[in-house]
């Protein structure tokens, strides 16, 4: 059980409130899909379930312990529980190490096992996530592999540490659209493997409907929505929800859509709109919404939304 | 007659690792009205072939061989002189970042300003932010915004600017390269609209240039579908997504989720896209093609007529 | 294979890397040639108290102020000095004070710059500022007064060079590194717990190093012709030893007297080096920050 409750991001004069205030759990064995545009937040909430970055206030628990209290040593070699995959394939990898010394360094830097050892479980793990033999890609340079290989590696490096977490934040947003599935695919069956709880960062509502268990939608700092994915997709709350729904391109040219688009673009997260945030852009604003910010409150069982007029 | 007529067009890119045909022997024709979405995945060839379009392709790649007839003018072999009479003022290009397509410091206004008065030099400059303030309230901006700069723009706002830029001489055509992809969902969803709008209210010829099987969908009359630098199929939308022909396209539509389809399972090719300095010898997709023949590995399949769209696969060349 | 030309052919018996070199392209070549010069002047310079016909800092073995001719082809200086042995020998001070100084900004410029700008903060700004004045003085300038504080010699040269020019080093790692710092794969290696030393050399410093050896090579163009520069000034070494330096405070004095010989071929010396130097710098620069992307 992960908590994260409350951050405020400070820069030098202004402040951007790039988490507002956000209360969430997840579970041991979830998917939860953290789904938003950009300005929402949601690559900053990954960051901060990881310690990468600090919050101005609030907690993160994890499994029991709480982030803020882990430092130096402790925190460094806490680090093996949770881990990252990346979005993009070729900037998260050293260009100047080759692949299988990149991913013996996660053991090495943890210090676990004997030299000979860390490289037996890179290999394994190299042939686990598809790089079969494992011996073609040991020594060769990010620049050699593709895309979709290099992203295998990525999955490789975040899991040879045994993590029980893993933030994945935008995996396949890099990749090749006719090789996301597969990586998507390898994500479920590493999953099942090695009994694993993803937090899937994503600005595709697609995708997230494919893979996750439940869905939280972020906008501007805030969690506007969560839910059962399947409730989500069916039977949306939050108008943004709404909105983000009808927005997603079909491919099917038979299709009726039925778009409810808001006016305007995403306000600045340095002075978000009073009350509701998403009141200035929403077809269903009454006055009530631009004075007082409406909280998450439950009004489907386990499907909640943070609005004073929720569509059901 | 063909808008724009496009015959065996030959790209390559000459480097110092080797020659990449970038485009190889591509062929189609695009009528008045129409608009044609050209779909693939990257290094596929598209966006060089938008380019070509135009003659905008970088050095060191080169035209090496082919014809484009735009409007009866050739664009292969005519002068420096016509092929900037084309650009802008016959066809509109609209790049693909938004981000970094404007220049910083100058205003938007200028903008169009430059834009108009290179191709009509004897419009007055107050003329041309008249008609700069027109464009930008049809496409949705405040007309006052004309005195702002780029930064103080959001994303979807610049890429309205950028089409707006590619509109102002009112253009027979306009080439759309990646025009949403760096852009938020539901600003891409708002300029999706706007586009099929403009379609309708100004009788636009379009060629969307994208890896978004979607909003082809949406907006395109007929597709193209390309890999490694060919077109493999070629049809009416309707049709393509329908019953897609060539197994490339099969499979690019089975990778594409579609949440109006209940319990839908993602496949995915195997492999990755040919290296195009040393491409696969036959048919380019042979290598990871669940269908392939003998005869794919060796012989290369040419773009032929199949009920009403055109494929390049052996599967249905019964010579 | 095909595309070899002769040339590299002939190179690809002896030394196999030079062929990967030449298929470079221009940056290649200009590492080739560049190399080549150095090659050449320095190996020169190490055989010349063989290959000297004269000892070079003999005054009185010929006719002073002679031209050119078979006895001696770079004919003579004011103290009947012989040219052509002078301009033999001459490159070894060169050498000597721009390899230490290259040295002496190694060890100094690359671990503050790595370590105040890895750091951050108070550290980074207090060497900013320092590295900034210093920065903000004419090379040469500032060369000249530190030579003069500290006198003669070619220790004292080395390191008033050096002085001037680690402020370079200092910013082009700073801005590299600072760059670096900020990438993914830097923020991944935190991720799995590495300390923050083994990120600094494992993960940062080996991307760092391109534009150090960059910027090293033109140091060494620089520190020659600041070497020259200082010694033309007199502030550089004793008249005992042959340096082309020397040669060129003399040559311009004898200059209007018709004696062109005795600064052109010193002078023709110093500028090939440095040339050499800096082909081989812009070259490196090229190889590992190309600008043309395919």
């Amino acid at each position: 059980m992960r908590r994260v409750s409350d951050k405020l991001l400070t820069s030098q004069k202004s402040f951007v409130h790039a988490v507002d205030n956000i209360s969430f759990i997840v579970n041991r064995g979830d998917i939860l899909g953290l789904v938003g545009e950009s300005g929402s937040g949601k690559s900053t909430t990954g960051r901060l379930c990881l310690k990468l970055i600090e919050p101005t206030s609030g907690k993160i628990s994890f499994d029991g312990v709480e982030l803020s209290k882990l430092c130096g040593e402790e925190l460094r070699r806490f680090r093996r529980n949770m881990q990252m995959i990346f979005q993009d394939p070729t900037a998260s990898l050293n260009p100047r190490i080759k692949i299988g010394e990149a991913i013996r360094h996660a053991l090495s830097f943890q210090s676990i096992g004997t030299l000979s050892e860390q490289i037996e479980r890179t290999q394994a793990m190299l042939e686990r996530v598809g790089l079969k033999p494992w011996s073609n890609f040991y020594d060769r340079y990010p620049h050699q592999l593709s895309g979709g290989q290099r992203q295998r590696v990525i999955i490789a490096r975040a899991l040879v540490l045994n993590p029980k977490f893993i933030v994945a934040d935008e995996p396949i947003a890099m990749v090749d659209v006719s090789v996301r599935a597969q990586i998507l695919e390898l994500m479920l069956e590493l999953k099942r493997e090695f009994d694993l709880t993803y937090l899937f960062i994503t600005h595709d509502l697609a995708m997230a409907n494919y893979v996750c268990h439940r869905i939280a939608i972020m906008y501007l700092g805030k969690i506007v929505e969560t839910g059962p994915k399947e409730e989500v997709f069916k039977r949306p709350l939050h108008p943004y929800t709404l909105a983000l729904l009808s927005s997603i391109p079909v491919p099917d040219p038979k299709a009726k859509l039925e778009r409810i688009i808001p006016k305007g673009e995403i306000p600045s997260p340095i002075n978000p709109p009073k009350g509701c945030r998403f009141h200035p852009r929403c077809p269903y604003a009454k006055p009530i919404c631009s004075e007082r910010e409406p909280q998450l409150e439950e009004i489907r069982p386990s499907h909640r939304a943070a609005c004073f007029f929720p569509r059901s | 007659m063909p808008l724009l007529d496009i015959q065996s067009l030959v790209v390559e890119y000459h480097t110092l690792r080797a020659n990449v045909k970038a485009v190889d022997r591509v062929s189609l024709s695009l009528e008045k009205g129409h608009t044609l979405g050209l779909v693939g995945e990257s290094g596929c060839g598209k966006s060089t072939l938008g380019l070509s379009t135009l003659r905008l392709i970088p050095p060191p790649g080169k035209i090496v061989s082919g014809q484009i007839t735009l409007d009866g003018i050739d664009i292969v072999n005519c002068s420096e002189e016509e092929i900037r009479r084309v650009r802008g003022k016959k066809v509109g290009y609209i790049f693909q970042d938004p981000m970094t397509s404007l220049n910083p410091v100058k205003k938007i206004g200028d903008h169009f300003v430059e834009m108009i008065r290179t191709h009509e030099p004897g419009v007055a400059k107050e003329d041309a932010l008249k008609r700069a303030e027109e464009m930008l309230s049809r496409l949705g901006i405040l007309p006052e915004r004309i005195n702002d700069f780029p930064h103080q723009f959001s994303g979807g706002m610049r890429q309205r600017v950028m089409i707006g830029l590619a509109l102002a001489l009112d253009p027979d055509m306009l080439i759309a390269d990646e025009p949403t992809t760096s852009l938020d969902v539901i600003v891409e969803a708002q300029i999706i609209e706007l586009l099929k709008e403009l379609k309708e209210s100004l009788s636009l010829t379009l060629i969307l240039i994208t890896h978004n099987i979607g909003i082809v969908a949406e907006t395109a009359d007929r597709v193209a579908v390309m890999y490694a630098g060919r077109i493999a199929e070629l049809g009416e939308t309707g049709a393509l997504f329908e019953k897609p022909m060539h197994p490339y396209t099969q499979a690019l539509l089975n990778s594409v989720p579609n949440i109006t389809k209940k319990g839908q399972i993602l496949s995915w090719i195997p492999g990755a896209p040919p290296d195009l300095a040393e491409p696969p010898t036959g048919c380019r997709f042979h290598p990871r093609c669940p269908y392939a023949l003998d005869r794919c590995k060796e012989e290369e399949p040419l773009l032929l007529k199949h009920n009403s769209s055109e494929v390049a696969c052996h599967l249905y060349d019964r010579r | 294979m095909n595309n070899e030309r002769p040339r590299g052919r002939i190179l690809a018996q002896f030394f196999p890397p030079l062929t990967g070199l030449a298929r470079r392209g221009l940056a290649g070549w200009a590492i080739l040639i560049g190399g080549a010069i150095v090659a050449v002047i320095a190996i020169m310079t190490t055989v010349s108290p063989w290959i000297s016909p004269y000892d070079p800092i003999a005054i009185n073995v010929g006719p002073l102020l002679s031209h050119p001719s078979s006895e001696f082809p770079l004919g003579t200086n004011h103290l009947g000095q012989d040219m052509l042995s002078r301009v033999y020998s001459g490159g070894a001070i060169m050498f000597q004070v721009a390899i230490l100084s290259v040295i002496v900004c190694l060890a100094v410029g690359v671990p503050i710059g790595l370590f105040a700008s890895y750091t951050g903060g108070y550290t980074d700004k207090v060497a900013s500022l320092v590295m900034d004045s210093i920065y903000a003085f004419p090379g040469l300038v500032l060369a000249i007064a530190i030579a003069a504080m500290l006198g003669p010699g070619v220790v004292n040269m080395a390191l008033s060079i050096a002085v001037v020019y680690v402020p370079s080093y200092f910013r082009i790692i700073r801005s590299q590194v600072l760059t670096i710092k900020e990438l993914p794969y830097v923020e991944a290696a935190h991720m799995m717990g590495a300390k923050p030393r083994t990120t600094l050399f494992r993960y940062i410093l080996p991307n760092v190093i391109p534009s150090i050896v960059a910027v090293a090579t033109i140091n060494f163009a620089d520190a020659i012709l600041t070497a020259a520069g200082l010694t033309f000034v007199g502030l550089g070494l004793p008249v005992s030893i042959p340096d082309w330096g020397w040669d060129l405070t003399y040559g311009r004095r004898l200059l209007p007297s018709g004696a062109w010989w005795v600064i052109t071929f010193p002078g023709l010396m110093v500028v090939l080096l440095a040339l050499g130097f800096t082909l081989i710098g812009e070259g490196l620069s090229e190889l590992f920050n190309p600008r043309l992307q395919r």
